[in-house]
């Protein structure tokens, strides 16, 4: 669809989140009990923050738990009850989420639904509205500027202006969320795409020398460059980076529960870990430089040439979050050849 | 005069011109942050510096790098680990050079501003609470000593933070815990970041048996953490970096910490003291308080 444009006040953006709660299970960016920044189900306007910042967890659980019932079973009375736990009953309203986090679904989608539909997760995503909020600055370890993915699978983008948001509506589902609250939008004035234009220069999300067009060639050749082992040998193998990335989406199957009843479950699972690939007679990837390597390869290298778009909406927690502070944006520089400065200043022997 | 930076720089230079280390195991500043780094001979050094936000305890890194002749930067943190890992019999303490700096004590990354003006300040409120109850600034066992040393005293507080959950009625204390650890994501990142978690395999990765559910949830989460802590009684030396790390911001060192302060009120104990301090739960005196036996 072409996209649309609208104008909503701040007034009537307080009018638009009371009134989605009555009509979905509205996620919004909200502080839990040790004061952090989280996306949860604020209850009141007042509670939702609107910040730039983002949650250190992304919203990419509401459509991927880390943990889901696959099937539950019962045993007694001479029979075996088995259950599939069933979709969602409330539509989800992702409202005023970062872009980089609302961009994710749109680029794990297409695993999903590649070969195997996978239902549990469809069924979430296909009754997912997001309203999405474009920061006004470019934070310290994010790079979405250098990252040239589709916001176009945004249902909707609102932009802050003075006193009011410029929303900009990109699908059919953002047209819905419009058309069900359309007295809270009046039509948007002048030319809002130069508008959204500038509002990018200014907060320095604009884009700029995509890192996949230019990384992936050189990346290509780098699997068995000798810096990985230096560059990537303090990794701790943690998951940090893979738990809070909004488009990292590798499970795990699990059985949990015994001869009586129990479950069998989807859990997140990470391939920076040193269990991921492990084998009772083998472990392929038997370093934490190689578990890294395939992180970074995966992302901007593999995803891409099956998918197309990279696996990264450059949000920067995979830095932000780090323990030892590995900077995937400077090593796609550096190992796709865009850089001959490794980070850091480090350098294997020759 | 030669900032530490400096000082650093070259004394790191010297080690491997006279071929003394095969690697040297530090922090170097790079996009905003700074973060360890193993460095070769042939690494350009000009990132090598020790600053206020060099929190990782290098001793994790051990492990990696077994076998090898390793320099490395010690604050406290480590020597306290080294000298921990030595009564465990895991340290090749000949194969390593010991760097000692005057640990100006490290920033509260919680509490950095987008601006960082905080590292400027000598406010104890800023750093992190190990800081403020750390004794020692100079590393004592350096086998040489980079920078200028630090005369002034911390203020040795105790452990407020557990003294804050502590306080609070029993009920409220529990409904506490069972939020922080609703929270756990359970990256395993507090285990990994631990100097002292160096087990091969871990209770949580066992499947045959398998003594923890891979789910999350408040229940098992906390039974992933009591484990933990009771694994390190006795060990822990208060890095807190099982806290820096967590990326949901759960305190998790106030469990270990209630340990330590035992161990530290009951039998003067502290763990990694001297390199000669055995571990608490391998150590036995004659005069060892029995009141507990009925």
């Amino acid at each position: 669809m072409d996209a649309e444009y609208y104008k909503l006040s701040a007034e009537n953006a307080a009018g638009l989140f009371e009134r989605a709660r009555a009509d979905y299970d509205v996620v919004a960016k909200t502080r839990d009990a040790n004061g952090n920044l989280v996306y949860g189900r604020p209850v009141s306007f007042e509670d939702v923050a609107f910040v730039d910042e983002q949650p250190p967890m992304s919203a990419k659980a509401f459509a991927l738990p880390q943990n889901e019932t696959l099937v539950r079973y019962e045993r007694g009375g001479g029979e075996i009850r088995a259950e599939t736990p069933e979709a969602p009953a409330r539509d989800l309203l992702l409202f005023g989420v970062n872009v980089c986090d609302a961009a994710a679904f749109d680029i794990i989608d297409r695993v999903f639904q590649w070969d195997y539909l996978d239902d549990p997760y469809l069924a979430r995503r296909e009754r997912t509205t997001q309203l999405a909020l474009a920061c006004t600055a470019l934070q310290r370890d994010c790079f979405c500027n250098r990252i040239s993915y589709a916001e176009d699978g945004v249902d909707a983008v609102a932009y802050p202006r003075e006193g009011h948001y410029l929303v900009k509506i990109q699908t059919d589902n953002g047209r819905r969320l419009v058309e069900r609250y359309r007295n809270l939008f009046a039509e948007a004035d002048g030319d809002p795409e130069t508008e959204i234009t500038s509002f990018l220069e200014k907060a320095g999300t604009a884009k700029r020398e995509p890192l996949l067009e230019t990384a992936q060639s050189g990346l290509a050749g780098a699997f068995e460059h000798a810096d990985w082992e230096i560059l990537a040998s303090t990794c701790i193998g943690c998951g940090i980076c893979t738990y809070t990335c909004p488009t990292c989406h590798c499970f795990d199957i699990q059985d949990e529960g015994g001869y009586v009843g129990g479950r069998r479950l989807r859990t997140w699972d990470h391939c920076t870990g040193r269990t991921f690939t492990a084998m009772p007679a083998h472990q392929p990837r038997d370093r934490q430089y190689k578990r890294y390597r395939q992180r970074l390869l995966h992302k901007f290298w593999y995803y891409p040439e099956r998918f197309g778009p990279v696996l990264c909406t450059g949000c920067g927690r995979c830095i932000t979050h780090c323990p030892v502070k590995i900077n995937i944006k400077e090593l796609v520089e550096y190992f796709g050849g865009l850089s001959d400065a490794p980070p850091g200043g480090r350098r294997h022997a020759p | 005069m030669a900032t530490i930076r400096e000082e650093l720089q070259a004394a790191v230079r010297r080690l491997f011109e006279d071929d003394k280390i095969d690697y040297f195991l530090g922090y170097v500043d790079d996009y905003g942050h700074t973060f360890p780094a193993i460095l070769t001979k042939d690494s350009d050094l000009s990132g090598l510096t020790f600053d206020r936000k060099s929190y990782n305890n290098l001793a994790a890194f051990l492990p990696e790098l077994r076998g090898s002749r390793l320099g490395l930067i010690c604050k406290q943190c480590e020597v306290r680990t080294l000298n921990v890992l030595a009564a465990e019999e895991q340290l090749e303490r000949e194969k390593l050079v010991v760097v000692g700096v005057p640990c100006p004590a490290m920033i509260d990354p919680r509490k950095l501003s987008a601006d960082e003006a905080e590292l400027g300040s000598d406010d104890p409120a800023l750093w992190q609470e190990k800081c403020r109850r750390c004794l020692e600034r100079n590393t004592p066992t350096a086998d040489l000593f980079v920078g200028e040393k630090i005369s002034t005293p911390t203020p040795a507080e105790g452990w407020p933070l557990l003294e804050e959950v502590e306080a609070k009625p029993a009920e409220e204390r529990e409904a506490w815990w069972r939020e922080q650890m609703s929270l756990c994501i359970r990256c395993y990142a507090c285990r990994l970041a631990c100097p002292l978690c160096y087990c091969h395999q871990c209770f949580v990765e066992d499947n045959k048996p398998q003594w923890l559910d891979k789910s999350v949830g408040a229940e098992n989460n906390l039974h992933y953490h009591i484990i933990r802590a009771i694994h390190l009684a006795g060990r822990c030396i208060e890095c807190q970096e099982c806290s820096r790390v967590c990326p949901v911001g759960i305190p998790v060192d106030v469990l270990n910490n209630v340990l330590s302060r035992d161990f530290a009120s009951r039998f003067g104990y502290a763990s990694g003291e001297t390199a000669e301090t055995k571990p608490a739960l391998v150590a036995y005196e004659r005069d060892d308080p029995e009141d507990f036996i009925l």
